[in-house]
């Protein structure tokens, strides 16, 4: 069987991003001598007219108005994913693998009886890779070149060919079907063979002779006459260890030590492949199958295979496991592994040398194993002059960023504030003029009198994001002013003479 | 036999230094160990060590809080009638980058989270962690405690609002055995609240000519040290170089450093 997934690029991006608005048009575009090619479109953007190998303006241009999603074209990540894909339909076929660019080979040899006829077999797997909100077409015949010149060159999106019927269903394929080099194509073209039952009615030698001995291979191929085998991809194994009861346990003491032990098992495990776990399930088998299965997963900050800390994260979540009927069966998975390298350990590392990562990760997986992801975060500047986009908070995540990006032009320490409200509180000023001194604020319901005031700094905002160009967003005017005790506060002024309170140095 | 003798050395230097940080630990609360006070001594050239507080010697003092020890800063009033209160971030950013060395700072609740762009001082900008407990008090003391406990934390900066008796002896505790720093901000209704931190300090905004943010600390108590009066009260200034505060002046009785004459060309 050959699936083939016409827009998998574009259908692997929406799966994986979501789209914020879902009628935009979705362009993927890579550099080709310095200009921006359409790599690959959406269907939409197909029926106005988008070709891959356009460019970026042309394509823009072709669709108008509306809203039009430009993302980079990854072609590494859409062959991990076709992959990972090739994986995931093991579950229907023992040999199965990525078929670039776009498609997938099954050898479903003996499986149409699991599931009746292996028309239902087709069905059933289409459904579920259109589940998956993919757009696929497929197709069944008696060998791997046949079925996938079908599955992408056939008019119909679902075909399923025996071997009666083979040689009527190839024969009106282009010959670009036969998965031949450019060369070799463009010269069939050349002297008027368009599809395969042209190139059949020729003699085999003549065909060796002109266009050399792979056309007839590819010829046999399509035919059934020759079949190549499927290097199929494998399933990954995840280190695992399992505990299965003679009976149901309910005691507490039995099922935390059990735990502990298989925790040691893995992280044996783990040592042996020279990883850590960053993502681990825990399964627990109720005796009685009505109770339910009880599954709790953890995500690590970064790998690990240490017992203790390991099971300082698992403990807390063996309270909320319901023994009621009791236990038969423990399970732990190490669900996502990573590499970690064998670290020094010892007396003679230089202390203070460096933060040390692994206690870091420590604290972090706890906390966030308690209080959820979002409770741990980084302080980060952003290269911008806006107070609000500069200050930002990032989660940490397994995903680590390396350096922190450093602003070119930092602020002046001095002219910041030491906290920044979010949002900013609007307050009401009295000027002794219009333009002149500020004489007091009012602000969080109490009037104070200004005894110094610095300013203005003007802040503009980010006139290229979004806004009419014509009208930029406006400029807004800081002082930093003393009230009468002493205490400092940043104030804006916006565009509409507003009044607002940004920061104060506390 | 090289490798032999490097582990020897190695764990030879490793129970020396564990020995005289066990020895110091002791010293440091409570235990007397000279005349010139309960638990400090002064060493030449007059500087005060030995102590929660330590105070640089001559006339450029600086104030560097101790690790091993919990400080509580008492913060600024804000709001009608004091509704509202502001950790002294400054001093606390200030404080929690003197103590140096590589290890991380962590800042637990929302409320003493500093603005990146103040944590340029001593690299804290890439050694910062913000956690948010929520508003349980239960919560964001457990929080605390497991930062302060972690080999990898040098300074732990926590809202300390409503923290008990035995909640601050815990952080102490924690403190002490793992030599990190922890400075706890509390609101200025909590200046009287008991607790088992090794000093504590009352920061209030200073009115000064000198146009730049300034507040004035009061040491309310230190545990186990004597501080000469000039020293307990400090005025902290917000500067412009690389130190985010600096201490114009040590004097309570003196008003601050007269602002440099300007010059006009």
């Amino acid at each position: 069987m050959s699936l083939f997934l016409p827009h998998w690029p574009i259908d692997r991006l929406r799966r994986r991003r979501g789209s914020a608005t879902p009628d935009a048009v979705r362009l993927l575009v890579q550099f080709e001598r310095g200009r921006q090619v359409v790599a690959a479109r959406c269907l939409r953007a197909a029926e106005r007219g988008v070709e891959p190998g356009m460019t970026l303006a042309h394509a823009r241009a072709l669709l108008g108005r509306g809203a039009v999603e430009v993302t980079p074209f990854e072609p590494e990540r859409d062959a991990a994913g076709l992959e990972a894909l090739a994986r995931w339909t093991l579950r229907f076929a023992p040999i199965a693998a990525a078929d670039p660019p776009d498609g997938l080979l099954l050898d479903v040899t003996g499986c149409e009886r699991l599931y009746g006829s292996e028309k239902r077999l087709l069905e059933h797997v289409m459904r579920a890779v259109e589940t998956l909100g993919l757009t696929v077409r497929a197709a069944v015949a008696p060998t791997t070149h046949c079925a996938r010149a079908l599955a992408r060159f056939a008019p119909e999106g679902r075909l399923l060919i025996g071997e009666t019927d083979l040689p009527r269903a190839v024969e009106p394929l282009p010959v670009s079907a036969l998965d031949l080099d450019a060369e070799v194509e463009a010269a069939l073209v050349e002297v008027g063979l368009d599809r395969i039952e042209q190139v059949l009615t020729l003699p085999r030698e003549q065909l060796v002779l002109r266009f050399g001995e792979e056309l007839l291979h590819r010829l046999d191929g399509l035919l059934g006459f020759a079949d190549e085998p499927i290097d199929s991809v494998r399933e990954q194994v995840c280190p695992r260890a399992e505990r299965v009861f003679a009976g149901p346990v309910r005691q507490w003491e039995a099922v935390e030590q059990a735990t502990r032990l298989l925790l040691g098992e893995l992280a044996g495990e783990l040592e042996q492949r020279g990883s850590g776990a960053v993502r681990l399930r825990m399964t627990f088998d109720p005796s009685e199958p009505e109770a339910g299965v009880h599954r709790e997963s953890l995500h690590l900050s970064g790998p690990c295979r240490d017992v203790g800390h390991l099971w300082s994260l698992v403990r807390p979540r063996l309270e909320r496991v319901d023994l009621g009927p009791g236990i038969e069966r423990i399970e732990l998975m190490a669900l996502g592994t990573r590499p970690m390298p064998p670290a020094q350990t010892g007396w003679w590392q230089q202390e203070d040398a460096r933060v040390d990562e692994p206690a870091i990760a420590q604290m972090v997986d706890q906390i966030q194993s308690r209080l959820g992801e979002a409770s741990v975060l980084r302080p980060r500047l952003r290269d911008t002059h806006v107070p609000e986009a500069a200050c930002t908070w990032e989660p940490v995540t397994h995903a680590r960023s390396a350096a922190p990006v450093r602003p070119a032009h930092p602020p002046l320490p001095g002219s910041r504030p030491s906290v920044l409200l979010d949002p900013p509180e609007s307050a009401e000023v009295t000027l002794l003029q219009p333009e002149g001194p500020i004489l007091t604020l009012r602000w969080r319901g109490e009037s104070r009198r200004i005894r110094a005031a610095i300013g203005p700094e003007q802040i503009t905002g980010r006139w290229w994001l979004g806004h009419d160009p014509a009208r930029p967003p406006p400029a807004r005017d800081y002082y930093r002013v003393q009230d009468e005790q002493g205490r400092w506060l940043w104030l804006y002024r916006d565009g509409r003479r507003r009044w607002f309170v940004h920061g104060l140095w506390g | 036999m090289e490798i032999e003798r490097h582990i020897l050395v190695g764990r030879m230097r490793q129970q020396l230094q564990e020995r005289i940080a066990a020895i110091e630990a002791d010293r440091a609360i409570g235990a007397p160990a000279s005349a010139a006070g309960f638990g400090e001594r002064r060493e030449p050239g007059g500087t005060t060590r030995r102590g929660p507080v330590e105070i640089g010697p001559g006339n450029d003092p600086d104030l560097t809080l101790a690790r091993g020890f919990l400080h509580e800063l008492v913060g600024l009033c804000d709001g009608p009638r004091g509704s509202r209160w502001q950790p002294p971030a400054s001093l606390l950013v200030h404080l929690a980058a003197r103590i140096g060395g590589s290890g991380a700072v962590v800042w637990v609740g929302r409320a003493c989270w500093p603005a990146p762009w103040m944590l340029g001082e001593g690299g804290l900008l890439d050694r910062s962690l913000c956690v948010d407990p929520g508003r349980q008090i239960g919560t964001r003391l457990w929080a605390t405690d497991l930062a302060v406990r972690s080999s990898a934390v040098a300074a732990v900066v926590a809202d300390g609002t409503g923290l008990d008796m035995a909640g601050s002896r815990r952080l102490q505790l924690a403190a002490k055995a793992h030599r990190t720093l922890v400075l706890l901000a509390r609101p200025p209704g909590e200046q009287s609240a008991r607790s088992a931190a090794a000093s504590r300090w009352r920061v209030e905004p200073e009115v000064t000519d000198r146009r730049r943010p300034s507040w004035r600390l009061r040491l309310l108590r230190a545990k186990g040290q004597q501080l000469p009066p000039e020293k307990q009260t400090w005025i902290a200034e917000f500067s412009d170089e690389a130190d985010l505060v600096t201490f114009p002046a040590p004097l309570a009785d003196r008003p601050p450093a007269t602002a440099p004459r300007q010059r006009y060309a």
